[in-house]
């Protein structure tokens, strides 16, 4: 819809196949991309029934061979300074009798580059066993908690931590656009992603899975994982980061002097610099009033949702009575279409985060780094038919 | 036999010859942009940079390390020489001194220009802050503030406390020619050296007390900014070799400035009896040493890093030297490995137009080190990231620039001012010689 190419966070929220933001391409199945010597992301002219448009090609897994799919939606001419002239418009090689398909599309590499803005490779593999399976009937060994010379946090009160299921994960980046809604996260726009300097505290990782009844993918969001040994923690000179008596690994803006040590010394490289001041365009009545901007200069992260535990914390309180499980719900958790993300106190028995925690299909994300993270996850299952 | 040290005294006093003004035009232009790169800088924000996630260190970081390793290099070079009474300190130990103090300088900057809110960066330092917080004690960022500190007062002392006899010459000289203005300013700095034997006692003792205090000082500051990458997680980083492959692979470029800077020293201000033949031919041969033991670091790093690492570990290292980092490493082990090797020709180590190259090419290789390791140290991770490569903008360039005509100006500022070799030095030697003819 007009309305939704004109909406900055769509625009510049990752396509979860493609990984490709601000624009579409043109859908090439690997091999095919291979025989007509097509690197991702070179021009192609495209011709269907006497009319052709230019566009970028972007090899795809799972694409039939032989064949080019066109999203729609994008190359508008007149939707505002967000949407206006971004991708090609499929719309020009549609037959006009409105058919989903047509044959023989002809194909033409131009030599040129197209610009298309990437915030995945095309092809990952999953080397680091960042997304593991299991068969049927498989599960973890308890996860471990590995040695450390730093003395543990004790956790009197609550602990809050964070289950998400890669099984039921489908990709959809609800959960980055929800955070990036609920946490002022600023939009950067087409050039400053590019160039890698995105900002969602929150991304879907998609790996391409190797499996017998044709390509497959894992989808992994990947928050901060609020590690219990935070490797962020002690490099910073100014003690910016730090943990917090609920086990929060807790950002703090104001003491930021923007060395960037922290997110060097981030295995999971999920923290957010301010390389440019954001705070203009996002100082509007539509920000979320309970989460600060943040100036230019300073590393930003997800935070857990924090001001919802505050909010959260002060309504038991006024009501004279416990936090429940479930009652603080993050965005992510919230907007969440599979119930993918759960969400609670990890010390409080019987809590449904504390459950998934003990599940078998329990693990850690680089794990063995000894980082402790307050985030796991739980392991996708292998199909009987496809195992 | 006996050297005069007047052209010494002569290149400092006299009013400035043509070349001298063109290089400090040059020098001064360059510092023009450095101020205007500055001033850009901080007006606008790191954002002007090339860097990104993860790429969030770049020119800095490199820069950084590179003048320090130039800085270290040649006061390490400049204490060994003072502590070992080493003839050839006569020679070159008063501008190894200046070269290692202008790159401090030069190092001295990026710390603080590379903050994201840069106007914040006494945070770092320990002092009792209204907000009642004291900086991280176990962030190597915070050794590194004590260890560029301490870096440049000793540098600082070193090259001083090693010019008070001198400045008490010059103080003299200018005074005999009447210039009484210019004489009381070096007398101000003199610190009412009179050249008594209780001023000689103590300044000798002063002297190799400061020198003594630079060596480990000197291990200690590469070592440190080593630490900042090898207490990370990253794989290519996480080593406990670091910290002494970027002091050994550090040496070539402090010595190749070193080497450079007298050739052209020795010409520019005709003082090749002073600084001659032998000093330049021991200086070279240093450099041809220092580029082999670097040689041999790399061959360690190479061999620990394809056989001995973890499998993360390795598969870092390959993409670093044979992988897409592959032209920065071997660039490295080209310009201050094997280039550097020339030098073992005595034929060509003499000749100022081979010394002079080589000497600026060997830092120039060392600087390609530090991009293969701070650039080239994340094309792997331990999560296969979208990496957009780190392209360095020219809001950057300008800086490495300025900062290289910062480093220019403030050697040809000492050319002009003070004298670029001891003279007390000159004359002990001197003296020695002649305290053994008389023997005879």
């Amino acid at each position: 819809m007009r309305e939704d190419a004109q909406n900055a966070w769509l625009q510049e929220l990752p396509r979860p196949l493609t990984g490709l933001a601000w624009g579409n391409a043109a859908l090439f199945d690997p091999q095919t991309a291979a025989a007509l010597r097509l690197a991702p992301g070179d021009e192609v002219e495209l011709t269907l029934g006497g009319r052709s448009v230019l566009a970028a090609s972007w090899p795809v897994a799972g694409q039939a061979p032989g064949c080019v799919t066109l999203p729609l939606g994008s190359g508008r001419q007149a939707a505002g300074a967000v949407g206006t002239g971004r991708g090609f418009d499929a719309n020009l090689l549609r037959p006009s009798d409105g058919a989903w398909t047509a044959p023989g599309l002809i194909v033409r590499r131009t030599g040129a580059r197209a610009d298309l803005v990437a915030t995945a490779a095309p092809h990952r593999v999953d080397e680091a066993g960042a997304v593991p399976r299991l068969r049927p009937g498989e599960g973890f060994a308890p996860i471990a908690r590995g040695a450390s010379l730093h003395p543990d946090w004790p956790y009197e009160g609550r602990a809050w931590g964070m289950a998400i299921d890669v099984d039921a994960c489908i990709g959809c980046n609800a959960c980055a656009l929800a955070c990036q809604a609920e946490n002022n996260v600023p939009v950067v726009g087409p050039q400053e992603l590019a160039r890698g300097r995105g900002m969602h505290w929150l991304r879907v990782d998609r790996y391409d899975q190797p499996s017998a009844a044709g390509p497959a993918a894992s989808f992994q969001p990947v928050p901060c994982m609020q590690c219990e040994k935070a490797p962020c923690e002690p490099v910073c000179p100014v003690n910016a980061t730090v943990h917090d008596n609920e086990g929060l690994n807790v950002m703090v803006h104001a003491r930021c002097v923007g060395t960037r040590t922290c997110s060097n010394n981030c295995p999971y490289k999920v923290r957010r610099f301010n390389w440019n001041d954001h705070r203009p365009a996002l100082d509007t009545p539509r920000r979320n009033p309970e989460v600060p901007l943040r100036p230019r200069g300073v590393m930003e992260k997800c935070t857990y949702c924090s001001h919802r535990i505050a909010a959260a914390r002060t309504q038991a309180k006024i009501e004279g009575r416990a936090l429940r499980d479930g009652e603080v719900e993050t965005a992510c958790q919230r907007a969440c279409p599979t119930q993918a993300i759960t969400f609670g106190d990890l010390n409080a028995a019987g809590s449904a985060v504390a459950a998934k925690r003990h599940d078998a299909r329990s693990y850690a994300l680089l794990g063995d780094l000894g980082t402790r993270p307050r985030t796991t996850y739980l392991a996708q299952r292998v199909p009987r038919d496809t195992a | 036999m006996s050297v005069s040290t007047t052209p010494v005294v002569a290149a400092a006093l006299r009013p400035g010859a043509w070349g001298f003004r063109l290089g400090l035009l040059l020098a001064l232009a360059g510092v023009a942009v450095l101020a205007a790169a500055v001033a850009a800088l901080l007006v606008l924000g790191i954002g002007i940079w090339g860097n990104n996630m993860p790429h969030v260190w770049g020119f800095d970081l490199i820069a950084y390390a590179w003048w320090i390793g130039i800085a270290n290099a040649a006061s390490l070079f400049a204490a060994v020489l003072v502590l070992r009474r080493h003839g050839l300190r006569t020679a070159v130990n008063r501008f190894a001194e200046a070269v290692a103090l202008a790159a401090v300088l030069a190092a001295a900057l990026y710390p603080i220009l590379h903050l994201g809110r840069p106007w914040l960066f006494h945070w770092t330092i320990a002092y009792p802050a209204t907000t009642g917080l004291w900086p991280q004690f176990g962030s190597p960022l915070v050794w590194d503030f004590w260890g560029i500190m301490a870096h440049v007062i000793v540098t600082a002392l070193f090259w001083y406390v090693g010019l008070i006899p001198d400045l008490a010459t010059l103080r003299d000289r200018a005074a005999m020619q009447g210039r009484l203005g210019l004489a009381r300013a070096y007398g101000l700095f003199a610190l009412g050296w009179r050249g008594s034997v209780v001023h000689w006692h103590r300044h000798q003792a002063a002297y190799r007390l400061v020198a003594a205090l630079v060596l480990p000082l000197l291990l200690s500051a590469q070592t440190v900014v080593a630490l900042e990458f090898a207490t990370t997680l990253v794989p290519a980083w996480h080593q406990a070799r670091l910290p002494v492959h970027m002091v050994v692979t550090g040496l070539p470029s402090g010595l190749g400035v070193v080497l450079a800077m007298a050739a052209v020293l020795r010409h520019a201000l005709s003082i090749e009896r002073i600084i001659d033949a032998g000093d330049m031919d021991v200086l070279a041969r240093l450099l041809a040493c220092a580029a082999l033991a670097s040689g041999a670091s790399y061959a360690h790093e190479i061999l620990t890093g394809m056989v001995f690492e973890d499998s993360a570990t390795r598969a870092a290292f390959t993409a670093r030297a044979f992988g897409a980092g592959a032209p920065a490493y071997w660039g490295a082990i080209l310009l201050s490995v094997l280039l550097p090797q020339l030098l073992w020709r005595r034929a060509l180590r003499l000749r100022a137009e081979v010394v002079i190259p080589v000497g600026l090419l060997a830092a120039a290789g060392v600087w390609l080190d530090r991009w293969s390791l701070v650039v080239g140290g994340l094309l792997r991770e331990h999560l296969p990231a979208h990496a957009v490569a780190y392209v360095p903008s020219p809001a950057e360039w300008a800086l490495l620039v300025g900062s290289a005509a910062l480093f220019g100006a403030v050697l040809l500022l000492f050319g002009r001012a003070i004298p670029v070799v001891a003279m007390f030095e000159i004359r002990h030697e001197e003296s020695l010689e002649d305290v053994a003819e008389e023997e005879r």
